[in-house]
Formats: C-alpha cells, sequence, structure tokens
C-alpha cells in the first residue's frame, strides 16, 4: 500500500507531463549546400497539417502532435530527397538537445554533370 | 527505542535503494556496447549509406550494401538522419527513431519489482546509459530498399 501510494502520484504527474508536452514543435530545416531547396510537406497521417506546407530553406516549420508528414526537398542540380517526419522523431531530437526547436539539416545529393555537355563550345 | 529502530531501518533501506541503482547503472553500456551494427541489403549492390545527426554532421558511413555499418547508439535517444545513394539512382532518406537496446531490457525489468523500491531508482539507474546510448538503439536498424534508377526521380 505504501508503495502504491508513492507510485500513484509519480504516474499521474508523468501523465500530465506527458500532456503538456503534446504541444506543436517548430522544426528549422535546411541544406548544408549554397544552393536553396524548395520544401513541400504533406500530411499523410494526423489532423492537422504542418504550417506552412511549402516553403524555401532555411525555414521554420511547425508540427502537430500525432502527426505524420512527408517532407520532399528539390534543388536545381541535386535529386529531390523525400522522407516520413513525425512529431515523435522531432519530440526526440528536442528531449535529446534540450532545445525547444529542432534543426533538421538535410545533405541533398548532388546530381552528375551531363555527359558530353559542349554548351558553350564554338 | 521503537523510533530509532525505524530510522535505522529507514536508512539502511534507502542505503540499499542506492547501492541497487549503482551496482546496476550501465549495466545497458556493458552488455550491448555504445555501438552497433546496422545490417545493409539495399539494392542494387553497392549502394552506399550514411547516417548524419540533424544538425547536420556526419555520424558514421558510408557503408557499402551488402555489408554491415558501425553506428554509436542514439545518446539521450537522440533520432537520426539516414542517407542511402549510388551514382545513377534516387537516393532514399530514414529519419530514425530509438527503441530500448538487449542490454537495457535485462535489466529493466527488475526496477519495476515493488520491494526493490520507487521508480526514482530506475531513472538514476537509466541516467549512465542514457548518456552513453549503452540504453538504446537505432530503429530501424535494418535497410532492405531498393534504390529507383535516376529517371523515375526527375524533379
Amino acid at each position: 500500500m505504501h508503495a502504491i501510494g508513492r507510485v500513484l502520484p509519480a504516474l499521474t504527474l508523468l501523465v500530465l507531463f506527458q500532456a503538456g508536452c503534446m504541444k506543436p514543435i517548430h522544426l528549422d530545416i535546411s541544406v548544408p549546400q549554397a544552393e536553396q531547396a524548395t520544401v513541400d510537406l504533406h500530411l499523410i497521417k494526423g489532423d492537422a497539417a504542418p504550417k506552412p506546407e511549402r516553403c524555401g530553406t532555411p525555414c521554420t516549420i511547425e508540427i502537430a502532435p500525432k502527426t505524420t508528414s512527408q517532407v520532399t526537398l528539390r534543388a536545381t542540380g541535386y535529386y529531390p530527397a523525400v522522407f516520413e517526419l513525425k512529431y515523435q522523431n522531432v519530440l526526440e531530437f528536442t528531449g535529446a538537445k534540450g532545445k525547444k526547436t529542432a534543426t533538421l539539416v538535410v545533405p541533398m545529393q548532388k546530381r552528375p554533370e551531363p555527359a558530353g555537355d559542349t554548351s558553350g563550345v564554338p | 527505542m521503537i523510533e530509532s529502530c525505524c530510522i535505522v531501518r529507514r536508512a539502511l533501506s534507502g542505503w540499499v535503494a542506492c547501492l541497487f541503482a549503482l551496482s546496476i547503472s550501465g549495466c545497458g553500456t556493458l552488455i550491448s556496447g555504445t555501438h552497433e551494427r546496422v545490417h545493409l541489403s539495399l539494392s542494387p549492390p553497392g549502394t552506399q549509406l550514411e547516417v548524419y545527426h540533424w544538425t547536420g554532421e556526419k555520424l558514421a558511413g558510408p557503408g557499402t550494401s551488402p555489408g554491415e555499418l558501425q553506428v554509436h547508439r542514439p545518446v539521450w535517444n537522440e533520432p537520426y538522419l539516414v542517407r542511402a545513394f549510388k551514382d545513377g539512382h534516387c537516393p532514399q532518406y530514414w529519419l530514425t527513431s530509438s527503441r530500448p537496446s538487449g542490454g537495457a531490457w535485462t535489466y529493466l525489468w527488475m526496477l519495476f519489482i515493488p520491494a526493490l523500491g520507487p521508480l526514482a531508482i530506475a531513472a538514476t539507474a537509466s541516467l549512465v546509459d542514457a548518456s552513453t546510448g549503452g540504453c538504446c538503439a537505432m530503429s530501424p536498424d535494418r535497410y532492405d530498399a531498393s534504390l529507383q534508377a535516376d529517371n523515375a526521380c526527375m524533379p
């Protein structure tokens, strides 16, 4: 009984803490290359779409709790970068780094130069 | 006399709890280590895989598929960004999450036996493993995707 009396308040606090954590998180998204990339976000799970749904890097996106979005980055001369972004991922990052805003730098893959390009050669 | 007996008993149980917490701290790290192996069976063969911190620094790689890549276990449950690439193919990206490592599971169950004390012991004991990464493993830790040819990912 004594142990239950100590554990129950702890569990209640934990649940309340979790509920308090379930608020939108901001994510700074950028690319390491000098070129600017366009970010498109498409909600695939959950109710609230990320805000904004399109921006140019570097930009800040608001991710709602319990959502999963597909993120697509496009830049001239690079392959598109497509991946799923879960609210839980962003929450883990802020928890690990002790920050309120998460940071995601996406290394984009450069496309090979077109072979035999003789444009500009007389 | 009864009061002093209670004080001694409480002090003793406190010491036992502290001793227990200290003795199991780092168990996950000792059992699982600070690094883990990520299995690569990506197609086509020769596809390379790199692991990045979200802040942009490379953590591991490139590792070539088929094969394995040694990656530091996620410290404080840090998620990673994984990129698979090969010339002439569209790269693929994943964001990882964390799951308890094998080493962490072996002692976690002990912490919930009521006789061993409150959950605070669990928190104390897991601090060491969380700071080394021994508590956790990245998920997924097996990559078997198939990269599409270059023309499938035109802008």
